[in-house]
């Protein structure tokens, strides 16, 4: 007896696992760097996933090779537009420069079919609410907008007021769900000692702990399992029972 | 790394091949694998039948054929189009009523669309 559902369930995974596995195989750039092209292409892929699993009046075989040819084709082009500058422009299209000196190019503007009120929102987002205090602003492929204050509305830097900040270091997880990574203590110097006679002094031990890190400084943080909170923040905006 | 390569390119592998597999596996899962489910000598034989006008032998031919057919229902239908399964099922069952009442040409179109059906059946 042809049961529809075992078909469906079967092809939902078959779909499910070629799409993940197609997805490593195109790589990790990043959502928000997306060109509108990747993002078409993204959907489409999905698409063909989704009828993959669900249209059964085709083979499944059709769709797959869709999937795969798709995934392929974007390959392809991933390593051409890597390797030719000309090719990659003709693709993902170049910045284009929409504010010099403060002063809007319009025509760049309407080139990219970006309206005024579009312009000042992408500013607003960029913390820029005065357009006098930009030197350029430059429309990227991806769709995003990216801002050069003039020098005397630039942020002060250390290099600035010539100090000479102790050097960056990274916040290091050394405790997750009650299992400590012994991998992460070594790597920022410490030992089990350390870490023991740090738990001592809070009266905890390692089960009681959720999230435990060296921070920056050197310092333990530590958030234990009972967060011991008396006051709740209520966040809904509505009465309602959810 | 060991772990990692197994993970990263064996498994994948595999698991593409094993969908691959399950896919195309059609033109080869409608073949007859016992003695239940040679729908298409059944009809080839029922197509006789109906030549020499043997209604009662082409009667139990049918109805074997329809079991048989629910039978490779059951392997194919993860690779073929669901139309071409409702299709032929379509076909046993018109074959079904030609021969109730006889009728050894309408028996006839329907056998040979059948054939059609078949040849079509997971390529």
């Amino acid at each position: 007896m042809m049961e529809e559902t075992w078909v469906v369930a079967v092809r939902s995974i078959i779909a499910f696992l070629t799409l993940i596995i197609y997805t490593r195989v195109l790589g990790k750039q990043q959502m928000g760097n997306l060109t509108y092209f990747d993002y078409i292409n993204g959907i489409t892929i999905g698409s063909i996933a989704g009828t993959f699993a669900t249209d059964l009046s085709s083979k499944a075989w059709i769709h797959f090779v869709a999937l795969t040819i798709f995934t392929i084709i974007t390959i392809i082009f991933q390593y051409i537009t890597l390797k030719n500058r000309t090719i990659s422009k003709l693709m993902d299209s170049d910045p284009t420069l929409i504010i010099q000196n403060g002063k809007i190019l319009e025509q760049n503007l309407s080139k990219m079919r970006v309206k005024f009120d579009e312009l000042t929102m992408m500013l607003r987002q960029k913390d820029v609410f005065d357009i006098t205090t930009l030197d350029y602003a430059i429309l990227e492929p991806d769709g995003s907008l990216s801002v050069v204050l003039k020098p005397e509305n630039q942020p002060v830097t250390a290099k600035d007021m010539h100090m000479h900040p102790p050097k960056s270091k990274l916040m290091t997880e050394i405790i997750i769900d009650g299992l400590l990574i012994k991998q992460n203590l070594e790597e920022r110097n410490k030992d089990i000692n350390w870490l023991s006679e740090q738990l001592k002094k809070q009266k905890i031990t390692i089960q009681d702990i959720a999230f435990a890190a060296i921070l920056p400084n050197d310092k333990l943080y530590v958030d234990l399992f009972k967060d011991k909170i008396t006051e709740k923040i209520d966040m809904g905006d509505y009465e309602g029972p959810f | 790394m060991k772990t990692r390569f197994w993970l990263l390119y064996v498994l994948p592998i595999c698991l593409i091949l094993v969908f691959v597999a399950v896919m195309a596996s059609g033109s080869f899962l409608k073949k007859p694998f016992g003695t239940d489910d040679r729908l298409l000598e059944s009809i080839q034989m029922l197509e006789k039948q109906v030549e020499g006008k043997k209604w009662t032998e082409a009667k139990s031919q049918i109805n074997y054929a329809m079991q048989a057919w629910d039978k490779i229902v059951n392997r194919i239908q993860f690779s073929v189009e669901r139309e071409t399964i409702y299709d032929i099922l379509g076909t046993l069952a018109r074959i079904k009523g030609g021969v109730a009442a006889e009728d050894d040409k309408a028996i006839m179109e329907e056998v040979y669309y059948f054939y059609v059906l078949w040849d079509n059946l997971g390529d």
